[in-house]
């Protein structure tokens, strides 16, 4: 573990359980499935696919939500390194989505790079600051995304509507 | 004459009275197929020409369902028209007994009403009054069931004819030229009684006259079995265009449904181009990262503090070590000359020579000049040496951050390709909208393309019809070719036959004048040009009237402008085994003859009938000017757009006319029934729509229309 | 003009009249009761025929045809 990304990406960032649903509504549990997922009228392939959408949600639209005290909190089994490798044909491979959420987490957070190479922060706390930003950067952009399902009867009815609001954070 | 309303009464699916009110120039009623447009047209023809008898299928079964406990009720269709201000009603007629068992009719009439000019009213028989409103010579050429009735010159009836009779005074030379026929034939039979008397060459008269008498039988009968042929030959010509026709539709037809398979297949090709796959490509695409360069720049920006920061701390960490060392040294209060002054070499030999050479005093060994002396040549060869570095401390014990850095540089090279995501995106955008722009247009076309194949069905015979008409067709051509054979044989029969006429005649007609006294022969002679100049005065009017037709017909044939067609109708006359007839040509601005497809067809006949109503009320005797005209489903086979220009093109005339059609009536999304938007754009003076009550339909009495002015 | 003066000058164009019996047309009538009273025969037949014909009721073929034959015999031809 020589580097800081190293140690970052062996982790698994976590939800608030009160998103659960939005995960079971948009997302194909598990590995992605054959069938065109539209057509089952799940936007997202896999969970943290989702995940990642809802932090750069978060992350354009400045939303940093802290977790609530005792809030509880679940993950979806698949650490980042994993995040973005090719899920099924017709997709890519997006693994450098992993840098660019690592660039994010690093210059969002209070870490002090200098603090952590003379060894007057541990490791393992600078990851879990790191684990927080993109955390709460998430919660945030889920909360976005629950606050449309409650305004709207059927926000997320057309292939676009991700990425429509998405391109609203401007 | 102006008609003013139409009123059906109980007459078949008009329950109850429905009354047509109708105004000058165009009158349009809409109906789709079966809602009782064609019924309409049947009330104004029953009123016209029906019968007392048969009456029972022309009552309305809902009316007689209700009264099925023996009341009566009446069936009628009357119409009000006005001439000269002076209104006139005709009403046709009967009363219906309804009981349980039959139907009974009674009380057939046929009565009418006419104003005179004080204003009273006078009852008159029908039929006296419809003639005289509306005479039969008129009437037969103002009402029209569809577009194939349209054609009046059609072999076998006698069009130009009635025509001449009606329109012309072309029909009054037929008379002179009986006349000068009889005439000439009694100058002709004096003559002969006169050479016959004188007995010098009666012999050779009486043989020449019986000669010419066989001569003129075989002419004349060559002649009609030319004439015979002629009218074969058109029929035979007609029959085959109507086959072409068909061949014509089957043809059209495939090249539909080809043009529908490949409109389809451009809609599945623009449809699969459309992008739909937003969500994955927001992670494929890396579109995910449009606005991420702001946050790149913070973080290459942290990035380039923290660097700068740990090289300061570095700097002044290092800064603080090198300093301490020193302070080590100055403690022992020396201030070193600096290493290698003096030189090895110089330190080796005072050694050796126990002499001090810079202060030039001796430096006996263990002398405190001598120690120093040894110690610098040992702190000099121990510096030159390679040695094991102390073990400094170091500030920077972890290099957890080293591939930050390599992060920073690689992806603000990349930062190029997050600036094109946006402007990608709206290119995705621009592109779906054209495509969606596209498939709109294509399933436009594709619906046109299908309600033409619709029409095309509609009009087509059964695929066990192909059989028969395919066999007929090569009978047919062999026919063809047999008459046009033929032809040539009788016509130079004919020419041979008339060239020793005219030699046995003029033989003869030597005789006469050496033999026949001089008057009677100056007589004949006489009589036979005032016939010659009978027959070609009629000649002459007759081709002056169908000259006009044709002009006319041309005049208004340019303005329907159908297909931006250039060329012109031409009426040619022939004669036939029944007298004088019409063929209708159309002719390609070069004067090439053209096969005309339906609805060009159609359109030439509706100009040459507009153009005969246009002659009918300049040559009007009786004042009454013009007529009105009506037309059940005339353009069947124009589709919608020609004939909206049509329709606009019959109201621009002024001319009251009646127009019955399917056209702009459609479904919306549920099925019902609507009037399509491009009828508000149709312009005329009024319009009705036909609409059937909601019918059951093993229950005839369910089947009602429903009259609705627009 | 009448309809029979117009019969008579229809009758009249013909280039028969001209041409054959070269009758120029300063001296072709111009209306019914001017070719009644014409001296080239056929102007006159033709004349008497319209009138006969057009006349209400019309004379028959064979009193049209007598009537003609005595006036051409009579006059001179």
């Amino acid at each position: 573990m020589d580097s800081l990304f190293d140690a970052w990406k062996n982790k698994i960032p976590k939800y608030s359980v009160r998103f659960s649903d939005l995960f079971s509504s948009f997302a194909h549990k598990g590995a992605a499935s054959s069938q065109t997922v539209s057509s089952l009228g799940k936007h997202f392939d896999v969970q943290y696919e989702l995940y990642i959408y809802a932090f750069f949600l978060g992350l354009y639209n400045k939303e940093r939500l802290p977790f609530e005290q005792d809030e509880k909190k679940k993950d979806f089994s698949r650490e980042i390194m994993y995040w973005g490798s090719k899920s099924k044909v017709g997709r890519k491979d997006f693994t450098y989505i992993q840098d660019y959420i690592f660039m994010a987490s690093v210059s969002k957070s209070n870490l002090s790079l200098v603090a952590l190479d003379k060894g007057e922060v541990d490791i393992k706390d600078a990851v879990k600051e790191l684990l927080k930003v993109l955390e709460e950067y998430t919660n945030g952009g889920l909360t976005i995304i629950n606050e449309k399902m409650e305004d709207e009867l059927s926000p997320f009815l057309t292939s676009d509507s991700f990425l429509q609001l998405l391109l609203k954070s401007n | 004459m102006k008609i003013e309303s139409i009123t059906l009464e109980n007459f078949q699916c008009y329950y109850d009275l429905n009354q047509f009110v109708f105004e000058r120039g165009l009158n349009i009623i809409l109906g789709d197929n079966g809602e009782g447009k064609t019924k309409f047209y049947e009330a104004i023809h029953w009123l016209f020409n029906g019968d007392r008898f048969n009456l029972d299928p022309l009552i309305s079964k809902k009316k007689l369902k209700e009264n099925y406990n023996g009341d009566k009720f009446m069936v009628s269709v009357s119409m009000t028209v006005t001439v000269d201000n002076l209104q006139q009603k005709l009403k046709k007629s009967f009363k219906v007994e309804s009981g349980t068992q039959k139907i009974k009719t009674e009380s057939f009439e046929f009565i009418g009403m006419s104003e005179n000019d004080i204003g009273e009213r006078e009852k008159m028989d029908g039929d006296k009054l419809l003639d005289y409103i509306f005479p039969p010579q008129i009437r037969r050429y103002s009402m029209f069931k569809g577009e194939a009735e349209l054609d009046i010159f059609k072999s076998g009836e006698q069009a130009l004819s009635n025509l001449v009779k009606s329109f012309s005074n072309a029909s009054h030379y037929d008379e002179f030229c009986k006349y000068g026929d009889y005439l000439r034939n009694e100058a002709e039979k004096a003559v002969n009684k006169d050479v016959k008397l004188s007995s010098k060459s009666k012999r050779q008269f009486q043989l020449l006259e019986s000669a010419i008498d066989k001569k003129k039988n075989e002419l004349s009968s060559r002649e009609e079995q030319f004439k015979i042929n002629d009218t074969n030959l058109i029929k035979i010509k007609e029959d085959l265009k109507e086959a072409d026709k068909y061949f014509n539709n089957a043809k059209h037809l495939k090249t539909l449904k080809e043009r529908i398979k490949r409109i389809n297949e451009s809609i599945s090709k623009t449809q699969s181009r459309i992008v739909s796959d937003y969500t994955t490509r927001i992670f494929d695409d890396k579109w995910i990262l449009m606005f991420f360069e702001k946050i790149q720049k913070e973080f290459n920006e942290k990035i380039k503090n923290e660097d700068l920061l740990r090289r300061k701390e570095e700097k002044k960490f290092n800064m603080e070590q090198g300093a301490k060392e020193l302070s080590d040294k100055i403690l022992n209060k020396i201030t070193p000359l600096p290493l290698g002054v003096p030189s090895v070499s110089h330190m080796e030999e005072m050694l050796k020579e126990k002499i001090c050479k810079v202060c030039n005093r001796s430096a006996e060994e263990g002398s405190e000049a001598f120690t120093y002396m040894e110690k610098r040549l040992e702190d000099f060869k121990q510096s030159i040496k390679p040695k094991k570095e102390k073990q400094r401390e170091v500030l920077f014990k972890k290099n957890y951050t080293q591939k930050l850095f390599s992060l920073s540089d690689n992806y603000t090279k990349r930062l190029i390709d997050i600036r094109k995501i946006e402007p990608g995106l709206k290119d995705v955008f621009e592109f779906n909208e054209r495509k969606n722009q596209e498939l709109k247009e294509l399933e436009k076309s594709l619906e046109k393309e299908e309600r033409e194949i619709q029409k095309i069905i509609a009009k087509s015979k059964g695929e066990s019809e192909l059989v028969n008409i395919y066999e007929n067709v090569k009978a047919w051509n062999k026919q063809e070719l047999d008459i046009e054979k033929s032809k040539v044989r009788l016509e130079s029969e004919i020419n041979n036959l008339k060239r020793e006429l005219k030699e046995l005649v003029s033989e003869k007609e030597g005789i006469d004048s050496k033999e026949a006294k001089r008057f009677l022969i100056d007589t004949r002679d006489i009589l036979r040009d005032i016939e010659t100049i009978f027959q070609d005065t009629r000649e002459l009017k007759y081709d002056e009237f169908i000259d006009l037709i044709n002009f006319k017909s041309n005049e208004i044939f340019s303005t329907i402008n159908v297909d931006d067609f250039t060329g012109k109708i031409n009426l040619k006359k022939y004669s036939d085994s029944r007298g004088e007839q019409i063929k209708v040509e159309l002719l390609t601005a070069e004067g090439e003859y053209e096969n005309p497809n339906q609805s060009l067809e159609t359109t030439m006949h509706m100009s040459i009938l507009f153009a005969i109503s246009e002659i009918a009320s300049e040559i009007s005797s009786e004042g009454a000017g013009n007529y009105p005209m009506i037309f059940d489903a005339p353009t069947s086979s124009f589709g919608l757009k020609k004939t909206m220009d049509f329709l606009n093109l019959v109201h621009s005339t002024d001319k009251q006319r009646i127009i019955l059609t399917y056209e702009f009536v459609g479904r919306d999304a549920k099925g019902n029934q609507v009037i399509e938007e491009e009828f508000n754009s149709v312009k005329r003076s009024k319009a009705f729509w036909l609409r059937r009550d909601e019918f059951v339909k093993e229950d005839l009495s369910t089947i009602n229309t429903n009259v609705t002015t627009l | 003009m009448t309809r029979r003066d117009l019969l008579l000058k229809d009758f009249m164009s013909h280039p028969i009249i001209s041409e054959k019996y070269k009758i120029s047309p300063s001296k072709i009538p111009s209306t019914l009761e001017d070719g009644l009273n014409s001296s080239y025969p056929i102007v006159k037949s033709i004349s008497y025929m319209i009138k006969e014909i057009k006349r209400s009721p019309k004379k028959s073929e064979k009193e049209v045809d007598k009537l003609i034959r005595k006036l051409l015999n009579e006059s001179p031809l």
